[in-house]
């Protein structure tokens, strides 16, 4: 059975997922590769940013438009055979609630999008206010896992980060509707529309700018003094401890950054998708993968995660792509060996290579010069005694 | 009535499992210091064991049958702590040699899972595979049975009460008093606690570190297998079905303080009552406040967050840490 | 008579650290040998490398005549070396009682018995304590447990890592007295390292003094604690 590959689709799909895992993954390797964090909740901070979207974001612009342009919303409901005999006038003013009800959603969303094509410019600064939100709403979770952040031991916060995620997604996400519907899920009204059919390749193009100014600043940090001293610290708790307020508060402040970077991430690709629905923000996708990538390129160092990240990539797609050949030959779904080769890349690299494909620049280790010299300046008062030594003729 | 005699009785099954999934869960904390993400994953391969005895034996035929227990526990136990030694063996041991940090450990663990995972769901379609081309009528109505399957239709009562609220209890207790004689009363025991707790010394000894800490995950393995047996009568059976219990059992093993193992199934039966009385009058009080009726069944895990929350703030250690003398004696109850 | 341990230009250290340089020495069969040394000059990696608990990166070690470089700790242990580190050297969660029979695993169980009991005879303030927790041993009472677990094994050489640290003065003394007896009563060849520098040198046979990981001096025990600059310059003993 021949393969047909649309070549442009791919390359654009590969060039979304390339640029929404860059942000997460050196988002991930701010946490985890310089400051020590482990973050086994990567997707709740993803989440959070298509949660916001999905939440907030429907909610404030069926109301800013319920209210603003009651008029035409009016209008263009009665335009509409199946709504008009559902919606009254009455019901502009619960406009906001239903939007972000599965049920109402699907029927209303057409409304919005065709609002949004008429009005693209409101379109634009809904876009932005609400990327703004989930950016801020993504960094203040970073300020408040930063306290146990800073205190806990690397196991307990690991456990606690990925507890916070699977209560959050897998408990409040899939079953508390009003927040994005359930596993049912909500429609996004299609903000973008400036961008008229290219929707997807403009907010591709926008991921791929964002993922380009993360890489930047992620190399600033990493190359600026406060970085090398957090990569220090990340391997002597000693040293965190001795080094104290200052370290703490650069700690904080990446954390606070990376954490929003996730959820900016995760508010685009909802855009991206046109809808946010809770299954797709799991621990495989968004926590796993993420650091498989980072395992892979190499952890500490960022252009060893964009390569990383950019073979995964590369991996899942091939894999999309045997899928519809081996899937009559197996008798169950291919996609089960994508994850499991995964798990077994991880453990593999772990293995045969744990400093990945690039490894991290080193750090000057101990040398025992040095050490004997403190040692002298130490122990031994008498600068006499101390030239003998050196020279090694302080033997009787 | 203040108290739900059912929602008791359901609740000794779950908070058991809880307890068996803390307490192993603890047991190979302790041993390779590493909190293994895979460890409820475990459970739910000894519910998947559960599903092909009702198929293998025929039980979907006769109906509620004890074979679900009596060729189960121990069919699982063995399954399950085999797969826990291989991740043992083969993964965490030549890592941990290897001079892997705790991360990178961990995120093994969390490799695992998801093989673990992958698994389980190539065996759903399998099963289901096989299950929907049956012959057999009664057979194919298990079709549905491997991504959502509630298995308790097939477990016997006892005097009215399902079996797994009795049967639940009884196992937790029987493995704590079990471990806690062979850890104090045998000398491969007495070895296990000397290498868990210097495993230098003991290997200058002579004791074999190595087999001490392969039998302490085979039987970590096999005790969350027989969780996983009495778990699948209370939950939807689903390859997944790991990924969300973690939580509570991560809950458990910290509140009892990741150090003793008898801590650790105290730690994971409060984390169950908690969970399930706490969503019980968490409804009510709702439920009067707002004239609704309102089912929080599906939340059981923000108590288990906040338990972890709490106990990280009050007493990272866990319960085994605090005074408990000095705590029972400010209540006045010293004497007792 | 032939050296019971030849230490032969060794370098070693852990991982990329190396701690000691071209380390030499030769200990007489029941000899008490004393290492001495200001603070992190290598005394204590010096006797873990004999244990083989550190990497060499060259030099051999001899014990008896037979190679012993490279060999895990548990072969070390059966050739008859017995190593008791500073701390850590009992099972803290253990009883008395399971201290002992852990450090007779190996032997079968008559004979453990039997050199169980042996060794509460010579350390009979165990046995009032057999089955409490080691934990709630003193100080002094663990280093002592420690020794009575070495002893089961019967070794021919036990190397001792600062017995005496964070003990009383008083106590301390009891125990390099302990040490002077299981030479005495029972012919065992000692290494000790000591913190405390001018009794061990009084005790001591044979003395090698470190500094920086390198042998500063290597001689009778007695020249060491009247040698003029040494002794003040590294070990802080006053004339």
């Amino acid at each position: 059975m021949p393969i047909e590959i649309d070549v442009v689709t791919l390359a654009q799909s590969l060039a979304y997922f390339i640029a929404a895992y860059t942000i997460v993954t050196l988002s991930l390797n701010l946490e985890a590769g310089f400051t020590g964090v482990p973050n086994f909740g990567k997707h709740l901070f993803v989440a959070a940013g298509a949660f916001v979207v999905a939440s907030i974001g429907n909610r404030l612009s069926a109301y800013i438009v319920s209210v603003l342009y009651k008029d035409e919303i009016i209008k263009l409901i009665q335009e509409d055979p199946l709504l008009s005999r559902r919606i009254t006038e009455e019901d502009i003013g619960r406009l906001w609630s239903m939007y972000a009800d599965p049920l109402g959603n699907r029927d209303l969303d057409r409304i919005m999008d065709k609002f949004f094509a008429q009005n693209p410019e409101l379109g634009i600064i809904m876009f932005m206010l609400i990327v703004v939100l989930a950016v801020a709403i993504g960094g203040l979770m970073g300020l408040l896992i930063s306290y146990p952040a800073l205190r806990l031991r690397g196991e307990y916060l690991a456990i606690l980060l990925l507890a916070a995620a699977e209560m959050v997604v897998m408990a409040i996400g899939y079953y508390w509707k009003p927040l994005v519907g359930g596993t049912t899920g909500l429609f996004l009204p299609r903000y973008l529309a400036v961008f008229g059919q290219k929707v997807i390749l403009g907010v591709t193009i926008l991921l791929i700018l964002t993922a380009l100014a993360m890489y930047i600043y992620a190399q600033r940090i990493a190359n600026s003094p406060a970085g090398r001293m957090m990569r220090a610290v990340r391997d002597d708790e000693l040293a965190a401890a001795s080094l104290g307020k200052d370290i703490a508060r650069v700690r904080r402040d990446v954390i606070i950054i990376s954490s929003a970077m996730a959820a900016l991430a995760g508010a685009l690709i909802a855009i991206h998708t046109g809808s946010v629905v809770s299954t797709h923000y799991q621990r495989f996708s968004w926590t796993f993968i993420p650091w498989a990538m980072m395992i892979v390129g190499g952890v500490a160092n960022n252009s060893g995660v964009v390569i990383g990240v950019a073979l995964v990539m590369i991996l899942q797609k091939f894999v999309d792509i045997v899928k519809p050949l081996l899937a009559p030959i197996v008798p169950f779904d291919p996609v089960w060996l994508y994850q499991i080769g995964l798990g077994l890349i991880i453990i593999l690299m772990l293995y045969m290579r744990p400093q990945g494909i690039i490894p991290e620049k080193p750090s000057r280790t101990l040398n025992f010069e040095e050490v004997f010299e403190d040692i002298l300046e130490d122990k031994v008062e008498d600068e006499q005694a101390k030239k003998m030594i050196r020279e090694g003729r302080a033997t009787p | 009535m203040v108290v739900n005699v059912q929602l008791f009785l359901d609740t000794m099954a779950y908070a058991s499992v809880l307890g068996l999934l803390s307490m192993s869960l603890t047991l190979t904390y302790i041993v390779s210091r590493v909190p293994n993400f895979a460890h409820a994953t475990f459970a739910a391969i000894g519910s998947y064991m559960v599903l092909i005895i009702v198929w293998i034996m025929g039980i979907y035929k006769t109906g509620p049958s004890w074979g679900v227990y009596y060729a189960s526990l121990p069919v699982s136990f063995l399954v399950v702590g085999i797969v826990a030694l291989i991740q043992y063996l083969i993964v965490l041991r030549p890592l941990a040699k290897k001079g892997i940090s705790i991360d990178g450990l961990m995120i093994a663990t969390l490799g695992i899972d998801i093989i673990l995972v992958g698994l389980l769901n190539i065996s759903a379609d399998f099963l289901e595979d096989i299950f929907q081309r049956s012959p057999d009528k009664d057979l194919r109505k298990l079709v549905t049975y491997p991504r959502s399957g509630y298995l308790s239709s097939y477990e016997p009562t006892i005097m009215g009460i399902t079996a797994s609220s009795i049967l639940g209890p009884l196992l937790l207790l029987v493995s704590t008093i079990g471990f806690y004689l062979f850890l104090t009363r045998t000398k491969f025991g007495t070895a296990m606690r000397a290498a868990i707790e210097n495993p230098q010394l003991a290997e200058t000894l002579g004791i074999n570190v190595n087999l001490v800490y392969s039998v302490s995950w085979f039987i970590a393995g096999g005790l969350a297998g027989l969780a996983g047996v009495v778990m699948v009568m209370t939950t939807k059976l689903n390859p997944a079905m790991g990924w969300i219990l973690i939580v509570s059992v991560f809950a458990g093993s910290i509140v009892g303080g990741l150090g003793s193992l008898f801590w650790g199934a105290i730690g994971g039966l409060l984390i169950g009552f908690l969970e399930q009385f706490g969503v019980y009058y968490t409804q009510i009080i709702l439920g009067a406040l707002t004239g609704e009726t309102i089912s929080l069944g599906n939340y059981r895990q923000v108590f288990s967050l906040g338990a972890i929350v709490v106990m990280l703030l009050v007493a990272p250690q866990g319960l085994a840490s605090l005074n408990w003398h000095r705590i029972l004696s400010r209540l006045g109850l010293k004497r007792w | 008579m032939a050296p019971i341990l030849e230490v032969d230009g060794i370098d070693a250290g852990y991982g990329k650290l190396q701690i000691l340089f071209n380390v030499s020495m030769e200990v007489e069969p029941k000899d008490i040998f004393v290492i001495v040394g200001p603070n992190g000059s290598g005394k204590s990696t010096l006797l873990k490398t004999i244990f083989g608990l550190t990497k060499i990166y060259k030099g051999s070690i001899k014990f008896e005549g037979e190679e012993i470089t490279g060999k895990p700790p548990h072969d070390i242990a059966k050739t008859g070396v017995a190593y008791l580190p500073q701390t850590d050297n009992i099972f803290a969660q253990l009883t008395v009682m399971e201290n002992l029979k852990m450090a007779a695993y190996t032997l079968p169980s008559d004979l453990a018995e039997e050199r169980i009991s042996e060794v509460l005879d010579r350390f009979s303030l165990l046995k009032a304590r057999l089955k409490d927790k080691a934990m709630t041993l003193s100080g002094g009472q663990r280093q002592i447990l420690a020794m009575a677990m070495s002893l089961i094994r019967k070794p021919k050489l036990m190397l001792f890592d600062e017995p005496t640290a964070a003990l009383a003065p008083k106590l301390a003394a009891e125990i390099l007295k302990e040490i002077i007896k299981l030479r005495d009563e029972l012919g065992i060849t000692i290494i000790l390292v000591e913190q405390n520098a001018k009794k061990a040198l009084q005790m001591g046979d044979k003395a090698l003094l470190l500094v920086g990981g390198r042998v500063m001096y290597r001689g009778q025990a007695r020249e060491l604690l009247e040698h003029p600059e040494l002794g003040t310059l590294y070990l802080g003993l006053k004339k």
